[in-house]
């Protein structure tokens, strides 16, 4: 039997939601269980250090292996929702005391710029996220120790492409708003190609640490992604979050994957 | 008349201990020696305190923000730069990314580009497809990946320096320096020798120079009066690195080199001072070398300095210029943040001057 093991942050609610739904459709052969979900839900994130100063997989992680282990001749598959956060929030609003524009240089030599303020290089900005993500990568390779069939890294979930969308669902949250003292006339979302430029380079800061990991990267379907690259299917909670119907589609892509790869 | 009676009229009787070698030096044990004279201001808590000059300079940095009172950062990296990226280049060593600034022709013409009076036409190299800053060819890695971003990001920078001119109470300055490379044509002042890490060496292009004293005090000279004319109150406190060169390109020993440049360098210190009100000439450089601490404040490499020798310079620092009931409220202040203009960011030690024997 193969056993599906989710932990992440925030991002996985919308796989739990849908999970009620979704067991009644994977069949019998293959389980799912969301282990962690939630900011706090994995504590020190992926692996934590224990007293000898030694690297190990989270225990939260660990322990729901194990216990999936139970029966010989399970298969174990540990999902992780981590380390997508950034690219569904980084640049989403325009700070008014700090605009930014991204330049990028193709290999014609020309140069292009998104955004407008203060210009940084695209190839400063990809090595900050790949540094943001070095310890993110360690426990990937961390998780291995398990012996798990497979380890998947879930790609960072596309974008929303409407501006009024965003601003519209953010309203939602006044009272939150307030106490951070930010009035909804002072939010003011980033062009959308600034947007789509910063999540393109998390989402191949993301793609590289799960190649250097050597765990699976699982990419949102194509019916999932609109022709220019943003979300593609109306599924936003809020400005960064998804709906549990994005999130029965991930679980059904996983399913897919997993039946694929089992062969 | 008596014995006693010879020296009544001697000129140096009476005068306070500090003048005399055996009291101040010889018997003082040396962590003690303190060879300031006090302040001719004091540093509050409201002041702003800029930094830049060479090597040495990196550490009153340091100690400045460590101490809690306000060390002036106006050049910071972009929050899209990740912050372990952003040490990496450069930020917060000193109050702008200038990097060293090891001569004052260099200072001088700092200013002048920052204010667009000097505008060289030499303002960028290229390396392979990126773009190098020649006043700071190490402060990106790898330099830029694109004209716009190091224009955008030279922009920031003149601004910055414009800030630190005009809104800086106090403006540390640390020379280094009396070996330079400039260019043929235009006599721009690079940091580091074309080629030496950076750019390519051109002997029809480039030509060194070693500044004679009253070069470096000249340009000092106008560099100060520059910053007073835009910024009538600001304060300066000078200082001269006791980092020996790393090499000399006289035809003569690198000992011989280091002693003439420093000589200039605290000379031309001497006369600024004296001659501009608003300036004070701070020690540091005896208090490494001194016959007091017979080279144990240095390193096995009789170049790079101990803690101890920085904890000593910043002792009389402290002692001499901070305000102590400023203090308290610069570290309010700082803890605040509010307005983005006290860092809370120093980055680790850096020296361009070893690319030189890379």
């Amino acid at each position: 039997m193969d056993k599906v093991l989710i932990f992440g942050t925030s991002h996985t609610n919308c796989l739990a939601r849908a999970l009620p739904d979704f067991k009644k459709e994977a069949g019998d052969d293959i389980s799912f269980e969301v282990v962690a979900r939630g900011p706090m839900g994995l504590p020190g994130g992926l692996c934590v250090t224990n007293h000898a100063g030694e690297k190990i997989p989270n225990p939260l992680i660990d322990y729901a292996t194990q216990a999936a282990n139970m029966r010989r001749g399970n298969r174990i598959w540990l999902i992780s929702v981590l380390a997508m956060n950034n690219a569904n929030t980084t640049g989403m609003f325009r700070d008014s005391a700090a605009p930014f524009a991204v330049a990028s240089r193709a290999e014609d030599g020309t140069e292009t710029v998104v955004g407008s303020g203060r210009v940084i290089d695209e190839d400063l900005i990809k090595r900050g996220h790949l540094a943001r993500l070095e310890s993110h990568k360690e426990g990937l390779k961390t998780l291995k120790s398990l012996k798990p069939h497979r380890v998947v890294q879930l790609a960072p979930y596309p974008i929303m492409r409407d501006p009024d969308e965003i601003v519209e669902l953010l309203s939602q949250f006044p009272e939150r708003l307030a106490a951070r003292g930010v009035t909804a006339d002072e939010i003011q979302v980033n062009p959308v190609e600034l947007r789509k430029k910063i999540w393109d380079m998390e989402f191949e800061a993301c793609k590289i640490v799960a190649e250097e990991a050597e765990v699976d990267f699982l990419v949102s379907d194509n019916h999932m992604i609109g022709e220019d690259g943003m979300r593609g299917i109306d599924s936003s909670l809020d400005p960064a979050h998804c709906t549990p119907e994005w999130g029965l589609e991930i679980l059904r892509q996983l399913k897919g994957h997993i039946e694929q790869a089992a062969g | 008349m008596t014995k006693q009676d010879k020296h009544a009229t001697c000129p140096y009787r009476g005068l306070p201990e500090t003048s005399y070698w055996r009291n101040s030096v010889a018997e003082t044990r040396m962590a003690k020696v303190q060879p300031v004279q006090g302040g001719s201001f004091t540093i509050g808590g409201e002041d702003l305190i800029s930094t830049a000059g060479s090597c040495f300079a990196q550490h009153i940095a340091q100690h400045l923000l460590r101490s809690g009172f306000g060390y002036f950062v106006p050049e910071e990296p972009h929050w899209m730069v990740n912050p372990h990226i952003a040490q990496e280049m450069g930020y917060g060593v000193f109050s702008a990314r200038y990097a060293n600034i090891y001569t004052t022709r260099q200072l001088l013409q700092t200013f002048q580009r920052a204010y667009g009076e000097f505008e060289p036409k030499e303002r960028v190299w290229k390396d392979g497809d990126r773009y190098i800053d020649p006043f700071r060819p190490f402060i990106q890695p790898d330099g830029f990946a694109t004209q716009a971003a190091f224009d955008s990001d030279q922009e920031h920078h003149f601004a910055s320096i414009r800030r630190i001119v005009e809104e800086s109470s106090v403006f540390v300055f640390t020379l280094g320096l009396t070996e330079a490379w400039v260019s043929k044509d235009e006599g721009i002042v690079f940091p580091v020798c074309p080629g030496c890490g950076a750019g390519t060496f051109d002997e029809d292009r480039y030509e060194f120079k070693n500044f004679r004293m009253e070069e470096v005090r000249d340009d000092l000279l106008a560099a100060l009066k520059f910053m007073r004319a835009r910024n009538p109150d600001i304060k300066v406190l000078l200082t001269v690195s006791p980092v020996p060169l790393i090499a000399t390109a006289e035809p003569r020993h690198v000992l011989t080199s280091t002693i003439y440049s420093k000589s200039v360098l605290r000379v031309a210190a001497e006369e600024v001072s004296q001659a501009l009100e608003m300036c004070d000439y701070f020690p540091s450089y005896e208090i490494i070398t001194g016959q007091h601490a017979g080279n144990a404040y240095y390193e096995d490499d009789f170049r790079s300095v101990k803690p101890e020798g920085v904890a000593h310079v910043m002792r009389c620092f402290s002692e001499n210029y901070f305000d102590k009931a400023g203090k308290r409220k610069a570290g309010r202040r700082a803890a605040g943040k509010a307005d983005g203009r006290v860092s809370a960011k120093v980055n680790d030690l850096l020296c361009e001057e070893e690319k030189l024997v890379e």
